[in-house]
């Protein structure tokens, strides 16, 4: 009888750390700024609010008094609830990043860049897995044409999720983690190798159903894919 | 003795139900995603209609209005409204080719919008003509919104279901287009937009950019010549080089070649494209593994610079580097009388571990390069100081040409400053002195990013 006792305990003890393993995980990447709370957007924010006049505290990366009062006096300023914690609102009012996202890339990525950088990797290892690395640098770069394009949405994301008109993102394929090789080709492609031309379309033509993708004029092959405009 | 008999039947009538119950389960849950799933679908529509129609108020307002900063207020609102719009249109289940005329209108009456906002803040009144296009991008966007408010009426009463239609295209194209059918109302539209004239105007991510004629001349040259080009240029063993393809249909055609390099993993062969007018290195990409950097950015630059003049590129300046994985990519733009010129623009990438010319990229030089008749700036440098911030504190001033929406260039004032710990460049117009632009510089450890 106490052997079971025992294992419940033990079991129960399991499931509340896990449970709180995954809160404590939750709280760290979460997006609200509170008193005690430390690290780059702390940073960031002091550095913002010293700017505009409402801090003037030493950047130390640590939310304390000097900082609480700094931005209860910015939300003031600004008609958000006086209340000293940067929720959501807040924090798009003093411009910190709204996604800290789960994956941690390294600081020293770049700051705008680096949501987009694993985007496309995943879109371009998920679409060109296989292929020469032209072929990817291609895919890639086939993406961004489609955000300059007047045709299609202007955002990385907005192309890449555009529902019809990517195969792996309409079976999930797109969430597998990128291997090394599209990772180097999203940062070519970004920084502006474009093998194709200025194409806005590629196809498989083994694999292709759709009849009037062949309408489209042809600019390269490359490896198992068609680019067109 | 007797319950053992049951006992395997009661076990498996147990497993039934509770697999019946998981299966009940997961229908429902199914059920309930799918509705979750049609109800964001139905909203998007909803608000793509709103837009629309708001799209359409505020540039009829635009047309009205008395001033041209109130013109500038009502376009504004247009251009947000009617990205928002294509915004939505793009996130709807329908075949996004079938629309696509649809979206590329949206994002224009945007665009064209944008261009008139920036003239009317100026101080500037639109012309007979730009309001002439006006009153057709109003006209089309009526148009779209009346078809609009027909669709959603049909879909209120045969109740469409987005999510179906989503599935549908999953499985097949034949039932997606049954189910298009009543979508008709905005392929009809679609059919009616290719009687209007393509737009002209000067906005950004206009289509006509991409129609640009380039400044290349010279003679045509044939596949060995080609192969000749590379190999002169790329300095290195190469084997078994091949013409692997044409490159057509674009602003350079030429030869695409690809080509094996002793030392090179397996597969990872380099490519590059010579163009077929002039017979210049078009782009080049070496895919190798780079080890352990040995090099820093001052003698990767060197490297660069050295390449280029080889190449026969003088006059050829470092602007901006970022390095990453153990490669630096090193941005150079021409210089002339002393300017900057942007718009030329080569870019050059250098491995840190043997300073191995890895990667190369020539389509803005190749693309914009010309002699230029610079013109003397009109006003002073001084001049130019006071249309900044008193609070920024000026590094660094130079003149230089930069690019802007529409193939267009403009001398202006490049002014490095800082303004508390981060650094800008604002570029000052030399002929009007106005603020053409600021770029945020992030300082890293591994280079300079402007945004």
């Amino acid at each position: 009888m106490s052997r079971t006792k025992n294992i419940s305990i033990f079991l129960i003890t399991i499931i509340l750390f896990s449970v709180f393993g995954y809160m404590g995980a939750e709280l760290v990447h979460g997006q609200t700024l509170s008193w005690g709370s430390q690290g780059e957007d702390v940073t960031l924010m002091q550095t913002r609010l010293r700017n505009w006049g409402f801090y003037d505290g030493p950047i130390s990366g640590i939310f304390g008094q000097q900082t609480y009062d700094a931005v209860v006096r910015f939300q003031r300023a600004n008609g958000l609830a006086a209340d000293g914690i940067v929720g959501p609102q807040t924090r798009v009012a003093i411009g910190l990043p709204t996604r800290t996202g789960g994956t941690t890339t390294p600081a020293s990525r770049g700051v705008s860049r680096s949501d987009d950088v694993h985007l496309l990797a995943r879109t371009i290892h998920s679409e060109s897995r296989g292929e020469p690395y032209e072929g990817q640098v291609a895919v890639g770069a086939v993406i961004l044409n489609r955000v300059r394009s007047p045709q299609f949405p202007n955002t990385l994301a907005g192309v890449v999720y555009q529902p019809c008109a990517f195969e792996p993102v309409k079976n999930g394929a797109i969430n597998q983690e990128p291997g090394e090789s599209a990772y180097r080709a999203a940062r070519d492609a970004l920084n502006g190798w474009d093998p194709t031309g200025g194409a806005l379309y590629f196809w498989n033509p083994a694999t292709a159903t759709s009849p009037w993708i062949w309408t489209r004029r042809i600019t390269l092959r490359i490896g198992r894919h068609v680019f067109g405009v | 003795m007797n319950w053992r008999r049951y006992t395997l039947p009661i076990a498996l009538g147990l497993a039934l139900l509770v697999s019946i119950g998981w299966g009940a389960h997961q229908y429902n849950q199914k059920i309930d995603y799918h509705t979750y799933l049609d109800l964001q679908f139905q909203r998007q529509f909803y608000e793509l209609i709103g837009h629309v129609k708001n799209a359409q108020v505020d540039l009829a307002k635009a047309m009205v209005a008395g001033s041209t900063t109130d013109t500038a207020k009502y376009l504004n609102d247009t251009v947000y409204q009617s990205y928002m719009a294509q915004n939505k249109l793009t996130q709807l289940p329908l075949d996004h080719l079938a629309i696509r005329r649809v979206e590329k209108f949206l994002s224009q009456l945007g665009d064209y919008s944008t261009a008139m906002v920036n003239k009317s803040l100026d101080g500037v009144v639109l012309t007979d003509d730009e309001m002439g296009t006006l009153t057709d991008l109003h006209s089309y966007v009526n148009l779209l919104a009346q078809e609009l408010i027909v669709l959603q009426q049909q879909i209120v009463k045969d109740g469409v279901n987005f999510g179906d239609l989503r599935r549908n295209a999953n499985r097949n194209l034949q039932a997606l287009n049954k189910r298009m059918e009543t979508f008709n109302g905005l392929i009809n539209m679609e059919e009616r937009m290719q009687e209007y004239p393509e737009l002209i105007y000067d906005g950004p991510f206009s289509e006509h950019m991409t129609d640009r004629k380039s400044r290349l001349t010279g003679k045509e040259i044939d596949e060995k010549q080609a192969i000749d080009v590379l190999r002169n240029t790329i300095k290195e063993d190469l084997t078994n080089i091949e013409i692997a393809g044409d490159v057509q249909n674009t602003v350079f055609t030429g030869y695409y070649i690809r080509a094996q390099k002793p030392g090179n993993r397996n597969g990872d062969n380099i490519s590059a494209v010579v163009t077929r007018q002039g017979g210049k290195l078009l782009w080049y990409i070496n895919p190798r593994i780079i080890n352990q950097s040995r090099l820093d950015k001052d003698e990767a630059i060197e490297i660069a610079q050295q390449f280029l003049n080889d190449t026969g590129y003088e006059h050829m300046v470092p602007t901006y580097t970022i390095a990453y994985e153990g490669q630096i990519l090193i941005n150079f733009a021409y210089k002339q009388d002393n300017v900057i010129v942007y718009p030329d623009l080569i870019k050059v990438k250098v491995a840190l571990d043997n300073g191995e010319i890895i990667g190369y990229e020539a389509h803005g030089f190749l693309m914009s390069h010309h002699e230029r008749d610079i013109p003397d700036p009109e006003i002073s440098e001084e001049q130019a100081m006071e249309r900044l911030s008193s609070a920024v504190e000026v590094e660094n001033v130079r003149l230089v040409i930069i690019p802007t929406a529409g193939d267009h260039e403009l001398l202006c004032y490049e002014f490095r400053v800082t303004f508390g710990e981060d650094r800008f460049l604002i570029y000052i117009d030399a002929k009007t002195g106005d603020e053409r632009k600021i770029l945020l510089m992030v300082e890293q450890e591994d280079g300079t990013l402007v945004i």
